[in-house]
């Protein structure tokens, strides 16, 4: 062969205006509320009723059918479309960096590695019973979680109850806390709280261990049905060495709902693969249930010892913080597009509560971006370096360098425990500087893109 | 996290003026459908010119660049390792060639919805030199026919638009050493054919030119 015979023609460009259109015509199509593309069109064109064209085609979908149709009763599963652990993981993403109503109960429960009456100088010798507990998030940020049960112990049963709501558009908290201690039950209303504290999500909570480990790990994706609804289901294995090994043992099955990515259920297996140690699962799951702001409030019991607590901050425009706290606060350059949702500061924030010692905060400047749990939250207060190992006490954590902004070569503690997966802390100038991110990564991110607020 | 981990922390100015292709892939992941554009905008050549590699007709390679980012759309929710989104593209678009009628049968209302092209001053010059191009293409194409199509499908990508090994593997989402050994399968099957494969590997000017 000659080299002009074989030769590959040269790359050209779209013809003239071609680019812009096809571009044009792309966003037109992307934009359409429901893709065609997204279903299989139905064919049109067949002349005359299909089954009496193509016996054999027909013969053989029904054969398919039947066969389908038999998996499915042997299997007892529901759907056929399945998704990759990629996939599952963007759908819990999705679904929880979109703010909306979400009630339903939340149940924890625990089996101890061995049987209670074979350990040694056990304190209480029943199995924990489970005490659902039942919760409503709102979009707005509001939350309220109710649980009451019976709790049995080696001399007694005691009736335990616990709650507690928040408000977002007052910004009260209010709880109530019974049979966990001697004494009548403690009612706490809580006031001027710190934006960068996250609040209260089973959900959140079981979200934030999955998307770690699917980034992680790769699992098959299985269907199933959850509370009669299609779910998916994955196993997750780990291996000493892990960063979930310790935390959640051997292995961790997971489901999410295929509607809404949300996850419902999560199982432990700490010991060995075949005996499970921990399930937290959420049941009754509604979406978009309406919320009453009374749900946000607990009401006083009776008989109750009422305690009110003032963390101290105050919501101020940020151009006012500096004036306040005697340092220019540190906040993101870039959010990743989350709006600034909460912002307050506080000359000192009380930490002690319950007769519980804890130091006071001084000059503290919290801002929280963004709803739900794609949220992150950036905090300054005066400290030093000194404090940094204490934040991480009872989780592990690694140090890492920022590279830009105000923190350039400064070394932050970066937690490698996967229920705190995106929170940083560092020292710089007098001031300790604390992210609470979804992510590891995007807490150093957002270390990085840091600057000092005017 | 829901809107583009990725994009945090990112203050370089020219990387906020010209994002990177995971950026804008984390964008589009959020439904960022402008994000996505400038995805479309900065590799609509390198995909057009890959699907007239494969078809050898300009105006059926313009209509799998559109399925090809259509389908791409419609995969969004996947998640790419870094500086792996044209790799992936690269993936798309050899399913797409490879499944033709399927994925046309599949988007052929959105090509319906194609504009007609304008009116164009040179576009008998033009129209020329791309019928010769597509002489030459059919030519090379049919002696390439003779190859096992798995073995094509990694031949065109890592001779003919360069791929690497790895970038090669995560477009057909199949291992290194099986591409690899299919490169080498595929060589070894161009040489028993009698074709040159050092010049119909595209080692002309004219093939660096679709990088």
């Amino acid at each position: 062969m000659t080299n002009s015979g074989h030769s590959l023609p040269p790359s050209r460009d779209l013809p003239p205006g071609r680019l812009s259109q096809r571009k044009d015509h792309l966003l037109a199509e992307i934009s359409r509320d429901e893709p065609s593309f997204l279903a299989w069109p139905k064919r049109t064109d067949r002349q005359g009723p299909a089954w009496a064209a193509r016996p054999a085609l027909i013969a053989a979908l029904v054969a398919l059918a039947a066969l389908l149709a038999t998996a499915g009763l042997l299997v007892t599963r529901a759907g056929t479309a399945t998704a990759s652990a990629a996939e599952v993981r963007a759908r819990v993403t999705h679904a929880l960096g979109s703010p909306q109503n979400i009630s339903g109960t939340f149940t924890v429960q625990t089996r101890p590695p061995s049987p209670a009456h074979r350990r040694q100088g056990c304190f209480n010798c029943y199995p924990a019973v489970p005490i659902p507990s039942r919760f409503v998030i709102a979009a707005d940020g509001s939350y309220a979680q109710h649980s009451q049960g019976t709790q049995r112990t080696l001399r007694q049963n005691v009736n335990v109850r616990s709650d507690i709501a928040y408000n977002a558009k007052t910004g009260v908290q209010t709880s109530y806390q019974h049979g966990s201690v001697k004494g009548p039950g403690l009612y706490v209303t809580a006031t001027n709280l710190d934006p960068s504290v996250p609040g209260y999500s089973p959900e959140a909570q079981l979200a934030a261990f999955v998307q770690q480990a699917l980034a992680a790990k790769n699992p098959h994706v299985k269907n199933t049905t959850y509370d009669g609804r299609p779910a998916w289901q994955m196993t997750l294995r780990f291996t000493p060495g892990d960063d979930f090994y310790d935390t959640y043992g051997v292995r961790v099955d997971v489901v999410v709902d295929r509607a809404t990515g949300l996850v419902l259920q999560v199982t432990q297996y700490a010991d060995g693969p075949d005996r499970w140690t921990s399930i937290e699962s959420i049941h009754n799951l509604t979406i978009g249930a309406s919320a009453n702001p009374a749900d946000f409030t607990i009401a006083k019991p009776r008989g109750a010892k009422a305690i009110s607590h003032n963390y101290g901050f105050r919501r101020v425009a940020i151009s006012e913080a500096a004036g306040i706290v005697r340092y220019r606060p540190l906040l993101p350059k870039d959010t990743g597009g989350r709006p600034l949702v909460d912002f307050a500061v506080a000359n000192v924030s009380n930490q002690s509560l319950y007769g519980v010692h804890a130091p006071a905060y001084h000059d503290v400047v919290s801002a929280r971006y963004g709803r739900g749990l794609g949220s992150f939250a950036v905090s300054t207060r005066r400290g030093n370096p000194t404090e940094l190992p204490a934040l991480f006490e009872g989780s592990s954590a690694r140090t890492v360098k920022v590279t830009r902004g105000p923190l350039a070569g400064e070394i932050a503690y970066l937690s490698t425990s996967p229920p705190n997966p995106g929170y940083l802390a560092a020292s710089h100038s007098g001031l300790i500087v604390q992210v609470t991110a979804p992510s590891a990564h995007d807490a150093l991110a957002i270390a990085n893109s840091l600057a000092a607020a005017r | 996290m829901a809107v583009g981990g990725t994009q945090l922390g990112r203050l370089d100015i020219n990387e906020k003026m010209h994002p990177d292709d995971s950026a804008l892939w984390e964008r589009s992941r959020a439904g960022d459908r402008e994000a996505f554009a400038v995805l479309f905008e900065r590799h609509a050549k390198t995909i057009y010119n890959f699907c007239f590699r494969r078809v050898g007709d300009w105006s059926v390679a313009e209509d799998l660049v559109s399925v090809v980012f259509l389908e791409a759309w419609r995969r969004r929710a996947k998640e790419l390792p870094p500086g792996k989104v044209l790799p992936w593209l690269y993936g798309i678009a050899t399913n797409v060639v490879r499944n033709r009628r399927r994925s046309e049968r599949r988007f052929a209302a959105a090509l319906r919805r194609v504009p007609a092209p304008q009116p164009s001053p040179d576009f008998s010059a033009d129209a020329d030199t791309r019928i010769d191009d597509e002489a030459q293409m059919q030519r090379v194409l049919a002696l390439l026919s003779e190859l096992p199509q798995r073995e094509l499908d990694v031949f065109v990508l890592c001779a003919w638009s360069e791929l690497s090994y790895e970038d090669a593997s995560i477009a057909l989402g199949i291992p290194i050493g099986t591409v690899r050994s299919r490169l080498a399968r595929a060589r070894a099957h161009l040489r028993e054919l009698g074709i040159d494969d050092g010049h119909i590997e595209g080692r002309t000017p004219s093939a660096q030119e679709t990088l």
